[in-house]
């Protein structure tokens, strides 16, 4: 007891260290964008979590509330459109601007955070790894202030 | 008073898991991403606050995150209760009692009121780190037992500037949070043996990796100061915390705090259960 108590001890000395270069090597080493379309399932994993996230759009009314008016199959086609873009594919996004897209709808910093979860479901739903829900994740969020507050 | 104060944390525990059961106001955070109040009753992780603030209330929402701590050492044992306010992910009050007890019969009983202040930036998006300001006052229950000690001051109060980020691609694509904090302190031992008349500056931080997003493990440093008289140590721990949904949290600690009033390798183990509503 004494001996694990003595090892748990010189971890939580060192960890921190540990973590440290850990962070260093993570940074060191940056994403290739395109690797992420490939880690999605390229074209036929794109439209599978764009339908997944169809999904739970339509399931969870804090966000539903924005999608009143929208037309699914067109917003569809630009989602993957813009998952596949921004994933580094070979595509090309057809629709509006970001802030155009949600201009006059005043999306509180809540109401994104609401969809930022349905991602996670529905990543999580089709099964990506963690690794890859977080790339796409960190892309997402590069898009707030586009989209919050128009 | 400690009755009292002991009867309404548990009230408002018990009320938080109602809450929590139904459907809560603030709620408009990422998961995890509050923390946990932390044993002096602000949010952060378990042995100091952290720049984030308690409960999940984004902008235009108010939140609430009651919490229960244990932290049992090899001479002494520390048990805090803590409720805290959050509002608009921009302000947060708290209040917390902290009664530690000593070898045989001896306790020692103080409160803390805090405020913290979001001044800029955000946790999560943006590449600025969220910056805040946290104030602790402290006051001991019974100043009569430190007077009977000759500890100068039976109350004080803390400032804390801290700085937290969290990389959503961080250490092996996984989020990763870091604080660095800077504390202005006349407490010694956090002010469980008193105050001091002079106060001094001190470093504090954290490092956390989230496996996933129901799961964090990490690590905490507080520098203590050195007051002269009883040597304090730094303190230090790594923590396994589970965010299971946003009403129920909790937190594991081995924590190491050294030497304590002249009794040395006070180690041991920290739990802390939280309900947010």
């Amino acid at each position: 007891m004494k001996n694990l108590t003595q090892i748990v001890a010189s971890t939580a000395k060192s960890l921190p260290l540990a973590i440290f270069f850990l962070l260093a090597i993570a940074c060191a080493n940056k994403t290739q964008p395109d690797l992420l379309y490939q880690e999605l399932g390229a074209q036929a994993g794109v439209t599978r979590l764009a339908d997944a996230l169809i999904v739970e759009i339509k399931a969870n009314p804090k966000v539903m509330i924005f999608f009143q008016d929208t037309q699914f199959d067109y917003f569809r086609d630009r989602l993957i459109e813009d998952i596949c873009v921004r994933s580094g594919g070979p595509c090309t996004y057809q629709g509006l601007s970001m802030a155009d897209a949600h201009s006059g709808m005043e999306i509180r910093e809540s109401e994104f955070n609401f969809f930022v979860e349905d991602t996670q479901k529905a990543m999580q739903a089709i099964g990506l790894k963690t690794s890859t829900q977080n790339k796409l994740l960190a892309l997402l969020a590069l898009e707030r202030n586009e989209i919050i507050r128009q | 008073m400690p009755r009292k104060f002991a009867i309404g944390t548990i009230l408002s525990f018990a009320a938080a898991f109602v809450g929590a059961a139904s459907a809560y106001a603030g709620d408009g955070k990422l998961l995890g991403t509050s923390g946990l109040l932390s044993i002096e009753g602000s949010a952060g992780g378990g042995i100091i606050p952290w720049a984030v603030l308690a409960s999940y209330a984004e902008a235009e929402q108010m939140g609430f995150s009651a919490s229960v701590a244990n932290v049992n050492l090899r001479d002494y044992r520390l048990r805090t209760g803590a409720l805290a306010f959050g509002v608009g992910n921009r302000v947060e009050f708290s209040a917390s009692n902290q009664r530690f007890e000593l070898p045989g019969d001896a306790r020692l009983s103080q409160n803390i009121f805090g405020a913290k202040l979001r001044v800029a930036g955000d946790l999560i998006y943006g590449r600025a780190p969220q910056l805040a300001i946290t104030l602790q006052h402290k006051r001991h229950q019974d100043p009569s037992i430190l007077n009977a000690l000759g500890v100068p001051l039976s109350t004080g109060t803390d400032v804390v500037f801290s700085a937290a980020k969290l990389w959503i691609d961080g250490v092996l694509n996984r989020n990763t949070l870091a604080n660095i904090s800077l504390r202005r302190t006349s407490a010694r031992e956090i002010g469980l043996l008193g105050f001091n008349h002079s106060a001094k500056w001190v470093a504090e931080g954290a490092i956390a990796v989230l496996p996933n997003r129901f799961w964090a493990i990490g690590a905490e440093f507080r520098q203590k100061p050195d007051f002269g008289g009883l040597p304090e140590s730094h303190w230090r721990d790594v923590f396994v915390a589970w965010f299971p949904k946003k009403g129920i949290s909790t937190a594991v600690a081995y924590v190491d705090l050294g030497t304590i009033a002249g009794r040395k390798s006070q180690t041991g183990f920290f739990f802390t259960l939280q309900a947010n509503f």
